[in-house]
């Protein structure tokens, strides 16, 4: 009787672990995840680096340029600036960042920006992706996150 | 004097709680980067397309410059640098090349163009960063 006991009681305890065994291989898989756009374009010192960039574009840019004299003229309006765009870009790719800016429509209301000038301020964007070597697919999947924007921005 | 007492007990208590909140607010990613100085130049005299990017990336990899850009009509350059690494006066004189014969900073004006929202916010930013031993 008591060995028939132990008997049922190993085999049992076989089943469960060969049961959790199969589960956790499972659950492996399953962490397997694709990284998310934060990661692939290199985390937040990569995205600092792009801002950085693309700050330096848009005020070398004589088309846009004087929309943003006032803010750039400040250094602390400059620091809030790039700390925002960061934040922005970074929680928009899925990092672990909270944008605590304004909203775009919010930021942008009466300045008349126009189709033209956002479209020279995306280019100034990809100009400074490219300059840090951003991968095409990484790169039109920021725009993809950003381009929505347009709406909110432009007063045309 | 009771009224004097209350009033800089309120005082006092305000300025505790300014300074709790400066210090113990929770900053973003982008506010825990390193402060950057941005500077924009006019420039004259005239380069070629290659020279200008060459010139841009010479800048690009000076120590303490975070990003160079000249436009591609060789007329205005911007350099976002740290300035405990670098002045501007060096980054001045370092556009100063080749067929660049002046460099001017360009005189940007407080009231002209700008994100207006940004105003308010950088007041108080400003006050915050002031009080925030973290920053300092």
């Amino acid at each position: 009787m008591k060995k028939n006991v132990l008997r049922s009681i190993s085999a049992m305890l076989m089943i469960s672990v060969c049961t959790a065994m199969i589960g956790c291989s499972d659950d492996d898989e399953k962490k397997e995840e694709t990284p998310t756009l934060y990661t692939r374009l290199g985390g937040i010192d990569a995205i600092s680096t792009v801002v950085d960039d693309f700050l330096t574009n848009v005020v070398a840019d004589t088309e846009i340029n004087d929309k943003f004299e006032a803010t750039v003229a400040d250094s602390y309006r400059t620091q809030l600036l790039r700390a925002n765009l960061i934040d922005q870009i970074c929680a928009g790719a899925g990092g672990p960042c909270s944008y605590k800016g304004k909203s775009m429509k919010e930021a942008h209301a009466g300045m008349g920006i126009s189709t033209v000038e956002f479209n020279a301020l995306v280019g100034d964007l990809v100009k400074a992706l490219d300059k840090n070597s951003v991968p095409t697919a990484e790169k039109n999947e920021l725009l993809a996150v950003l381009g929505p924007m347009k709406a909110d921005i432009v007063e045309d | 004097m009771k009224m004097l007492k209350v009033t800089t007990m309120l005082l006092v208590a305000g300025i505790l709680t300014l300074f709790s909140y400066a210090n113990l607010r929770v900053r973003s990613e982008g506010e825990k980067q390193k402060s950057v100085e941005l500077t924009s130049f006019l420039l004259t005299g005239n380069l070629d397309s290659v020279a200008l990017y060459t010139l841009e990336k010479k800048i690009q990899s000076t120590k303490g410059v975070r990003s160079c850009s000249i436009n591609a009509r060789g007329k205005a350059a911007c350099v976002i640098y740290y300035k405990d690494m670098i002045s501007e006066s060096s980054v001045a004189s370092l556009l100063t090349e080749g067929s660049i014969s002046k460099v001017t900073k360009k005189d940007l004006s407080a009231t002209r163009g700008g994100c207006p929202v940004h105003q308010l916010g950088a007041s108080f930013n400003r006050f915050m960063t002031l009080l925030d031993v973290r920053t300092q």
